[in-house]
């Protein structure tokens, strides 16, 4: 038989087919106008009085980025509320907003320190449940007030902020691999992940002009304004350094050197310098970390748990202190080599002794533990954090290698002149 | 064979079939297999794929056995006209709930996940319009459908599965059978509920042209196609977000695409992920569909099954609102209730049917083949 259909089932369709069309010519439910959204680019949480939170909206203002027009108006608007939670907030918001607040073009969630100690629970939790989120959205601490960073911080020549934080966090960290960027969705992962404590990137804000590195990675390595410094209300976002959870609350912030050791063990140094010798003392090289791999085994021994890092490097010599490095010699590349490792085992060490310290176990050594020994790790789950942790030895193997010296040999030499 | 004279390739039948297991499989079954086992979710789509080949060939065999018959005129010549009819009866209401639960399933995914302030009625109403238009139209325009796009939905599946690959990190697959053997097999029987599905093929079988051929290669066909893709999604599921989180996600395989960021321009791919599901989903209903209305058409002796397309129709909206109240009941449906269901209906039937041919030596295989489908051709 074949399926022509005959002239009354035609008028069937057709009048179903006139019956689909007027209900959707109503509209769609779900339609939205763009010039009537308030695109969310970024969002700050903070902890405010008698159990509230305060939120703060980064909203574009399109106006002001358009090429022309706009003249002086912000390329953000930024509007703190507070509210019993985030989807409280979000309502308080929308009731000063002509325009329907929207995270679809969500970049970051700044989650202020206070908050951050007290649990970020229930904010992960209305950020992972909204149907307009991707867990490709960046999840920072914030050391102090989320709403400052928001309010205050710039991050030039961008226009936004919160594009500059997601500009940052993207690139791989050729001169700086100090912070340790972390997605909404891997954050979620990591807070049921066995053996593993979330650990997110941390941002502050720094005053824009007068800038200046203080110290190397050993000391606390933040930005410290220079003297007479009238940038006041200036301020420029800095990324540097990481917070680190147990369970979903903050303990402690890691220094920028803590933080790559952490990214050391995890094999995602991918970019940074080192300085060798420590500084502070005569001769130094200035090195580069071109790419890494590591490989962490777990050993169980009879009632003890060790670790062995294994850790390969290939950087480049970057910059040297004076002639009496000779990089030029096949012996002054082997002792920088050496001098390399010692320098990155010293910061993975770190990382380990504050993991220790802290009773969190963020490197996610009890993460490898549970993957090859799922039976051990079965029965020191319950108190890994507090009584294995701290006890479990950390043998940590670099080898280095350096593959060239750069575009020059040996250093600048002023003592054979003439 | 009385209803439906339209014949349909091997091919053909293989896309269908698989689809018709496929399309809502891959996407509720991660989190339900991730809720029972945790990271060992994938091992129950291995062990399952030892099952599934003697299932698919018990079924194509059936069919074989009579080889221009669809289910409802053998269980009548084998079970008498009234218990024959009871239990085709059973098939067509079984055929039934399932399309409702599936159009649920549909309008539950675009709400969810994509239209939250549309009212799910609206998605269940359109897709039921759109199969009812198929299964008017007939079986042949239904396989060559799906024909065109079957392929193209999985190779966008692929797609999107490769291109979220840069994210996934599948150390966290391991360790191995994390999990004790009995509960990752009581979680596979979830998946195995899914799977069986596929007896609607009991109902296409008597139309496809090559019959001795599609019993041959059918089964293993279908099962790789289902096997490679649910390791897929299952394994980059637990591989992209943990055991974890993947029980929390109501739809994981969704946030793959969402994952997707390559080179800071391909990225926000989703609504291809919601493409592929309303294809995939609306040719599955059209195969389920199809079998209700015309399993039921031959049970009452009608001579055409389109008059009861509309009416079927209008009880399948009114069914996929009225059967879960919330969506945390479809997945307690699904994860508790289904599998039991599933199970009894279609691998009790199937032993069922079996037995009693082989006991009153009704059917033959042998006799299937090339000769009888000239034979069948000719009565035509």
């Amino acid at each position: 038989m074949s399926v022509t259909a005959g002239p009354k089932i035609k008028n069937t369709v057709l009048i179903l087919l006139l019956f689909v069309a007027a209900v959707c010519s109503g509209g769609c439910w779900d339609r939205m106008e763009i010039e009537n959204i308030a695109f969310i680019n970024a969002v700050g949480v903070d902890q405010a009085g008698s159990g509230n939170v305060l939120v703060t909206f980064y909203v574009v203002n399109p106006d002001a980025l358009s090429k022309k027009g706009g003249g002086g108006a912000p390329p953000a608007i930024v509007t703190s509320v507070e509210a019993w939670d985030v989807a409280l907030a979000v309502a308080r918001y929308a009731e000063l907003s002509p325009r329907l607040p929207q995270f679809k073009q969500l970049q970051a969630i700044i989650i202020g320190e206070d908050l951050a100690r007290q649990g970020v629970g229930p904010v992960l939790d209305y950020f992972s449940r909204r149907q307009e989120m991707r867990r490709s959205i960046w999840v920072l601490v914030a050391k102090g007030k989320a709403q400052d960073i928001l309010v205050k911080g710039q991050s030039p020549p961008e226009k936004l902020a919160s594009s500059g934080i997601r500009i940052i966090l993207e690139r791989r960290p050729i001169h700086s691999a100090t912070r340790y960027p972390v997605v909404l969705g891997d954050l979620l992962s990591d807070v049921s992940r066995p053996g593993m404590e979330p650990i997110a990137s941390s941002v502050e804000i720094s005053p824009l002009r007068e800038a200046t590195t203080g110290g190397a990675y050993g000391g606390d390595g933040g930005l410290t304004a220079a003297e007479g410094s009238a940038a006041e209300e200036n301020k420029v976002i800095a990324l540097r350094g990481a917070g680190v959870f147990r369970d979903e609350k903050l303990l402690d912030f890691l220094g920028p050197s803590e933080t790559r050791g952490v990214l050391w063990v995890q094999g995602k140094v991918n970019g940074g310098r080192v300085v060798v010798p420590a500084p502070g003392q005569d001769d130094w090289a200035s090195l580069a970390i071109e790419r890494e791999s590591t490989d962490v085994k777990p050993v169980v021994e009879a009632n003890k748990i060790r670790f062995v890092v294994n850790i390969r490097e290939e950087g480049y010599v970057i910059s040297v202190d004076n002639e009496k490095i000779k990089v030029g010699n096949l012996d002054t590349i082997e002792l920088l080599e050496q001098e390399k490792q010692t320098a990155i085992r010293q910061e993975v060490l770190g990382a380990v002794s504050k993991a220790k310290s802290l009773q969190s176990d963020f490197l996610g050594l009890g993460d490898r533990l549970y993957r090859k020994y799922p039976g051990v790790w079965k029965q020191v789950k319950d108190n890994w954090n507090t009584a294995w942790l701290p006890q479990v030895e950390v043998d940590v193997s670099v080898k280095c290698k350096l593959r060239n010296t750069s575009a020059t040999n040996d250093p600048l030499n002023a003592g054979e002149k003439g | 064979m009385s209803l439906e004279k339209g014949l349909i390739s091997t091919r053909q039948a293989a896309f269908m079939i698989t689809n018709t297991i496929m399309a809502t499989t891959v996407l509720f079954i991660p989190a339900l297999l991730a809720r029972g086992v945790g990271h060992d979710a994938w091992i129950t789509v291995a062990i399952i794929f030892i099952l599934v080949l003697p299932f698919g060939y018990a079924v194509q065999f059936l069919g074989l056995r009579f080889p221009d018959q669809n289910l409802v005129e053998y269980s009548i010549e084998l079970l008498g006209p009234w218990i024959g009819r009871g239990v085709a009866l059973i098939f067509v209401v079984f055929f039934l709930y399932l399309s409702g639960v599936v159009v649920r399933e549909f309008g539950v995914f675009l709400v969810t996940a994509v239209m939250p302030s549309t009212p799910e009625v609206v998605f269940n109403t359109l897709l039921v319009l759109l199969a009812a238009y198929g299964v008017y139209l007939g079986l042949e325009v239904i396989a060559r459908v799906t024909e065109l796009i079957f392929p193209i939905s999985l190779a966008a599946g692929l797609v999107i599965f490769l291109m979220a690959l840069p994210e996934m990190d599948f150390y966290q697959l391991q360790p191995v059978m994390a999990h004790s053997f009995p509960s990752i097999l009581r979680t596979s029987m979830v998946l195995l509920a899914f799977i069986t599905e596929g007896i609607v093929a009991l109902m296409l079988i008597p139309n496809m042209n090559k019959k001795r051929q599609a019993a041959l290669w059918l089964p293993p066909v279908v099962s790789l196609l289902l096997f490679f893709s649910l390791i897929i999604v299952v394994a980059g599921a637990i591989a992209l977000m943990g055991g974890h989180e993947t029980a929390r996600l109501v739809f994981p395989v969704y946030e793959f695409a969402k994952t997707v960021h390559l080179g800071g321009f391909i990225e926000r791919i989703e609504s291809l992920m919601v493409g592929i599901w309303v294809t995939t989903v609306g040719l599955k209903l059209m195969v389920l569909f199809y079998g209700t209305v015309t399993a039921l058409a031959e049970t009452c002796n009608l001579k055409d099954y389109r008059p009861l397309v509309l009416p079927t129709g209008v009880l399948l909206v009114a069914l996929s609102i009225l059967i879960f109240p919330d969506a945390v009941a479809i997945r307690h449906f699904l994860a508790h209730t289904w599998p039991a269901m599933s199970l009894t209906v279609s691998l009790g039937i199937l032993v069922l049917l079996w037995a009693v041919s082989l006991v009153r030596k009704k059917g033959n295989y042998r006799q299937g083949g090339e000769q009888n489908e000239r034979d069948s051709r000719t009565k035509d």
